[in-house]
């Protein structure tokens, strides 16, 4: 997405930035609201893509991309009767906030006419339209059809509005997809790929071409001459001329096509690395490959902007790309949201990338999650965040934690004892490591600031627990936290450990003394003979228990003993294996998912 | 420029972006000056913005668009519709932004106004006395008529409209009934066609923001028809032109529709002209009609049209043949010549077959030129009225009369027409069910054998009774008895070239319609439904020059009109020369019909002999039309120049012609 096309472009001046949708897919009543950006997270099968192709649909996508799977199945088995995509688009001005109305560009194309712009309550300018997709049970077909909207109504009731007048395709709001599966060999290959419909349109001043053409010759003579075996074939077939006069005007032989219309049909693209050498696209990799798609799609977006722009037009293209980060490397991934931020129009993105969507405005993640059958919509309300808070939020989730957003739920607590000892017993509990249920344990450090998570975590809807010590001062921290998002301990997401105590103390309390020992003893290993280690089994042995929580709660052991203690814990045999407090969190969270089962 | 047009009229076409104020005159071509400055401002100024036409009738609108069909997007780039199409769309639209959440049903037919009306009078105590003051059902109607039309004229004056709705009203009463009724209907969720105005104002005026978004979307402004202007449409037009680049009011303040429903031609006169500071521009000349055409139509009519108005010459020309074959030729080659030619001076854009047509009196003269059009490879149709189903003989009728019998004997009207055509009034039906006892009814009691072939008529109907199939077989019967017939009195002659035409023409369908059935399948009453929708008639439909009889083209124009066949016994028709009197006006009625079907070019021609079908060896002299006599003297009255006639110079071939004019 190269800097110098993007100075030419000029603002678009409009914005979609409402859309809601009934019944598509998973999608089966939501209201999102668009930026320039907008960077879809989430599970996999969480409705990201039924989003990107509903609002696709609505925005002009051919009837015949709907499929009878598109209706919403209800609890009952029975599909849904109707899709409804409801679409609002407002003027923009030049600093990116919606302003009263449109620019007279608009006006004088897609938008004007029809009446199809309104007014609200405010005087403010909008085009508001419906897509209703209902099945044409004569043609086994689908019908669509699209109808302005006189008004955009609380979300409430936004089903019940009437529509008005047809709203046809729209020719300068172009709606484009670019899904996952993209691979720029075919792209050049086919006429319809974005470089194919740029590949047959190179037009050549009629000027320029005979002087080409005879420097083709020239050129095609020098390969001639240069060359003894062209020289010998042009040699021997001349005789053809001897014995056949009505052959014609000779025999040429030409290595490279001398008309430039045969010439324009076999534009190659190469990419050279850089050692120097240049390989024909089909010996890069796949990132290259899926990369070079996306950018012989910008190409075609900003030549289609500068026609538009040459003929006064106005243009805004609402691209919808599926994975931008597939098949690139990590810190190729990272650099991906800053080309999108460069792109032209709106861009509305679905990723699985962590790195990705850490590189992203908090303002533009919307997480889809599915309750039960539904897909809901949320984001974070960034206006309610002051500066400090949404810069903990980018330091301490997005930059590094990124994957947090694609997680069923999340584990916070507060050290690194608890980070290395629950997944273990996460792992006991479930047969299967945490993260394959999308589970993630996260320390949120030492300071106790679980508030950055939280509000995050709240307003995604991504369900969380706290895991905290008991010692008051822990208390006070969660409870601090809690109250940003006006919470309290009694939380029933938050356990904390009974009766004042940090893990080690609960685990001494809840008789785990003996288990303890064995990971002191594992703690100073290894052993060089086992003798050694009977000593020292011996000696922990006879520690008196204010020896043992003595030992436990020196700092620099703490945290190293946690994956002993756990390990000795969980060999320990069926109803011990897991100590309570920790078979009470991971009841929650069973519960918690079997609520909202992870999708494999 | 446009060759075609007048200075004045491609001076308003080009103008500048001002607001103009056309006064014309019927016929001065002020929709084309409107159509052309669309075009104009479309497709060589290329502008931008939308183009907002308003017309008075669906019929207007759509001849403008028709007119524009070419311009690329137009239906993207113009509104072009009526006022009340146009208002309509706007509270779809907007209607939310004054309460109304959805667009309210509107009271189209007069009948459920009424019945609106009486349901508000009963409804309220006080004024439900009123109506009881008229006693019968009629005097009840009367008044709740004349009541709904008062309202109507305070819908369609701001002045009227503002006294009653704010109470100051002379008549107290008068406004108790209104706002009765208009509380009824917004009860009630509907509105009356006049509301539909009201409403568009009151969005507009109301709320700013709407109205600029409309200021925005269309910067030039038409109305057609601006003398019929009222108060309410011209507020309307005055809201919505406010800041538009350029406005465009074309009327004609001799055909205003004086006073009745409020409009006024001073609206367009003076108070446009005054708000916009319009520039008044009059269009006098007529481009209806060439005076070539009005001279030849004057000629059967003397001063029926203003002739000194006339645009344009056009050109008019009598053409004698020698025989129908030339006659046929003539005609082909000047259409091809034509055709070829492509452009003439008195007419706008190219000249294309659809806008040229062949009229003669009855649709058996077309034989030689169809021959003659076909082999020449010009596309044409045939328009004859009636889907081509009307036979035009005596005997045809009565044929076609007894196989609707046949199909349904049931069908008194038919019988009762065919006992009138056998002249016997006064049969009375037999209660027979069979179709056959009551055909042998009406032609057996007929006194005495007038009329030429009634026995083969029954045997002709018996046939086709028992078996559908041998309708060629009747055929051969009817034509062989016509073929008998005397032809020596005045009449006889063209009576069995009519009736043998008639035959052949049943022959041809009946052709048709065998080819696209199955044998068992047919039935008489299947094929003379096709005949009557046109299905199996050769020619009915289609593109190309329109060969018609003149009462398939009442209403319709064409730049270049052939009127051919015009001889004694032909145009007139011999039953008419025989009837005379009023059948004789009736017929010079259709001439004059015939004659000013055309818009520009004219020519008229008659063959000076004829081959009758039964003897191509001799052929029969021919007396030219009386019409063409009346012409020709009403021509040359006036004196007019030699050129507005072409003449037998370049068609050398055809010595015989008419005198030229004085």
């Amino acid at each position: 997405m190269s800097a110098a096309i993007q100075t030419t472009l000029l603002r678009s001046g409009i914005r979609v930035d409402a859309v809601r949708i009934a019944n598509f897919r998973s999608l089966r009543n939501v209201e999102v609201e668009l930026g320039d950006i907008a960077l879809l997270v989430g599970m996999n099968n969480a409705g990201k893509t039924s989003f990107l192709k509903a609002l696709h649909v609505a925005l002009g996508a051919d009837r015949r991309t709907i499929l009878p799977d598109d209706f919403f199945v209800n609890r009952d088995g029975s599909a849904a009767d109707e899709i409804l995509i409801d679409v609002r688009i407002v003027p923009v001005g030049a600093n990116d906030q919606r302003t009263a109305s449109f620019h007279q560009t608009w006006i004088d194309n897609d938008l004007g006419g029809r009446g199809l712009i309104n007014v609200d309550s405010s005087d403010g300018e909008f085009v508001a339209f419906r897509t209703r997709i209902t099945r044409d049970a004569v043609k086994n077909d689908f019908l669509l059809e699209r109808r302005s909207l006189a008004v955009w109504p609380e979300f409430i009731s936004w089903q019940q509005s009437g529509s008005g007048s047809r709203v046809p395709r729209f020719e300068q709001l172009a709606s484009f997809f670019i899904d996952a599966q993209r691979d720029v060999i075919g792209d050049l290959r086919s006429r319809s790929s974005y470089m194919g419909r740029l590949l047959s349109k190179i037009e050549i001043p009629e000027t320029a071409i005979a002087d080409l053409e005879e420097r083709l010759r020239l050129l095609n003579d020098d390969i001639v001459s240069q060359s003894e075996v062209l020289s010998h074939i042009r040699t021997v077939l001349a005789g053809l001329n001897r014995t056949v006069p009505a052959f014609g005007e000779g025999v040429e032989i030409n290595p490279v096509s001398k008309k430039m219309r045969e010439l324009m049909k076999g534009v190659g693209v190469q990419f050279a690395d850089s050692d120097g050498s240049s390989f024909p696209l089909e010996s890069h990799g796949m990132g290259t490959r899926s990369w070079a798609s996306l950018l012989s799609f910008d190409a075609y977006i900003s030549w289609t902007a500068r026609l538009a722009q040459r003929e006064g037009l106005p243009f805004h293209p609402v691209l919808f790309l599926e994975e931008p980060e597939a098949h690139l490397h990590p810190n190729a991934q990272r650099s991906v949201y800053g080309q999108l931020v460069q792109g032209s129009g709106q861009r509305i993105v679905s990723t699985h990338s962590p790195y990705v969507a850490g590189q992203a405005e908090l303002g533009t993640l919307l997480h889809f999650a599915k309750n039960g059958a539904e897909t809901r919509v949320r984001r974070i309300p960034v206006g309610d965040l002051g500066d400090d808070d949404q810069r903990k939020i980018r330091r301490e989730i997005m930059r590094t934690r990124g994957e947090l957003l694609f997680a069923s739920a999340v584990v916070l607590f507060e050290g690194e004892t608890e980070e290395q000892a629950l997944p273990m017993f996460a792992r006991h509990h479930w047969g299967q490591y945490p993260f394959e249920r999308g589970v993630a344990f996260v320390g949120v450090g030492g300071d106790g600031n679980y508030a950055p998570f939280l509000r995050v975590f709240d307003a995604m809807e991504i369900p969380w627990f706290i895991f905290s010590d008991g010692e008051p001062n822990a208390q006070a921290k969660v409870s601090r936290s809690l109250a940003t998002i006006s919470l309290k301990l009694s939380d029933s997401r938050v356990c904390l450990l009974p009766n004042n105590q940090a893990i080690e103390g609960y685990l001494m309390d809840a008789g785990y003394e003996a288990e303890l020992k064995k990971a002191v003893v594992e703690y100073h290993g290894p052993y060089d003979t086992p003798e050694d280690r009977e000593r020292k089994t011996t000696s922990v042995q006879e520690w008196q228990e204010a020896e043992l929580r003595r030992f436990l709660g020196v700092g620099r052991h703490k945290t190293r003993m946690a994956p002993h203690w756990a390990a000795a814990i969980l060999t320990s045999g069926a109803p011990r294996a897991i100590p309570p407090a920790i078979r009470d969190l991971l009841a929650r969270i069973d519960q918690c998912l079997n609520n909202n089962p992870p999708q494999s | 420029m446009n060759p075609n047009l007048s200075p004045a009229q491609q001076g308003i076409i080009e103008a500048e972006d001002a607001h103009y104020l056309v006064v014309a005159s019927a016929g001065s071509g002020k929709t084309r000056v409107l159509t052309e400055r669309a075009r104009y401002l479309l497709e060589v100024r290329n502008i931008k913005s939308r183009v907002l036409a308003l017309t008075f009738t669906n019929k207007a609108a759509e001849e403008m668009r028709q007119r524009l069909r070419a311009v690329a997007d137009l239906s993207e780039r113009t509104y072009i519709g009526t006022i009340h199409s146009f208002c309509q769309s706007l509270i779809e639209a907007h209607g939310n932004a004054i309460g109304y959440s959805r667009m309210p049903a509107i009271l189209e037919r007069e009948s459920d106004r009424i019945a609106m009306l009486e349901e508000a009078f009963i409804q309220s105590a006080e004024l439900s006395s009123y109506l009881r003051r008229h006693q019968t059902p009629k005097d009840k109607r009367a008044f709740l008529y004349g009541v709904l039309e008062k309202i109507s004229l305070c819908k369609r004056d701001w002045r009227k409209f503002g006294a009653i709705s704010e109470g100051e009203w002379d008549s107290a009463e008068e406004t108790q009934i209104f706002l009765e009724y208009q509380r009824h209907l917004s009860s009630q969720g509907v509105i009356d066609f006049d509301d539909i105005l009201l409403l568009a104002y009151r969005i507009l005026s109301e709320r700013p923001a709407i109205a600029a978004i409309y200021h925005r979307t269309y910067r030039y402004l038409f109305v057609d028809e601006a003398q019929d202007l009222n108060s309410v449409q011209y507020a309307l037009v005055r809201i919505l032109a406010e800041g538009a680049a350029s406005i465009l009011l074309v009327g004609d303040p001799n055909q205003a529709i004086y006073g009745f429903n409020g409009s006024s031609k001073d609206f367009m006169l003076e108070d446009f002209v005054r708000d916009f500071s319009a520039r008044r521009v009059d269009l006098r000349e007529n481009y209806r009609s060439s005076r070539a055409v009005i001279r030849a139509a004057n000629g059967l009519y003397p001063d029926s049209i203003d002739c000194d108005s006339a645009a344009l010459e056009g050109e008019f020309d009598i053409v004698t043949c020698a025989d129908e074959a030339e006659e046929a030729r003539w005609v082909q080659e000047k259409i091809a010549s034509l055709l070829a030619a492509g452009t003439h001076q008195d007419i706008e854009g190219s000249i294309t077959p659809d806008r040229i047509a062949v009229l003669a009196r009855n649709r058996y003269v077309f034989g030689p030129l169809q021959q003659s059009l076909e082999a020449n490879g010009i596309e044409y149709h045939l328009r004859l009225p009636g889907g081509g189903s009307t036979l035009e003989s005596d005997l045809g009728r009565l044929f076609d009369l007894g196989i609707r019998i046949l199909v349904n004997p049931k069908n008194r009207l038919h019988y009762d027409e065919l006992t009138r055509r056998l002249n016997v009034p006064g049969i009375a039906p037999t209660d027979s069910e069979d179709p056959l006892v009551l055909l042998k009814t009406a032609c057996g009691s007929t006194p005495e054998s007038g009329h030429l072939v009634n026995e083969p008529l029954i045997e002709a109907w018996s046939l086709l009774h028992s078996d559908v199939n041998r309708f060629t077989r009747a055929l051969d019967l009817l034509e062989a008895s016509v073929n008998q017939c005397e032809i020596g009195a005045e009449g006889q002659a063209e009576a069995r070239a009519l009736a043998l035409a008639d035959l052949g023409f049943l022959r041809a369908v009946w052709g048709n319609y065998t080819r696209r059935s199955l044998k068992d399948g047919r039935s008489l009453g299947q094929f003379r439904n096709q005949m009557a929708t046109g299905e199996t008639v050769p020619n009915i439909e289609g593109r190309g020059v329109t060969l018609a009889t003149v009462h398939a083209v009442k209403g319709l124009e064409y730049d270049i009109v052939f009127i051919i066949g015009l001889v004694e016994g032909g145009f007139p028709d011999y039953r008419a020369v025989k009837a005379g009197a009023s059948a004789l006006t009736e017929e010079k009625n259709d001439a004059f019909v015939a004659v000013t079907r055309s818009k520009r070019l004219l020519y008229l021609t008659w063959p000076q002999s004829k081959f009758m079908p039964w003897d191509n060896e001799n052929r029969v002299a021919q007396r030219k039309s009386r019409f063409l006599g009346e012409i020709e003297n009403g021509v040359s009255i006036y004196q007019f120049a030699s050129t507005s006639f072409k003449v037998a110079e370049d068609t050398p071939e055809y010595p015989r012609r008419t005198q030229r004019p004085k």
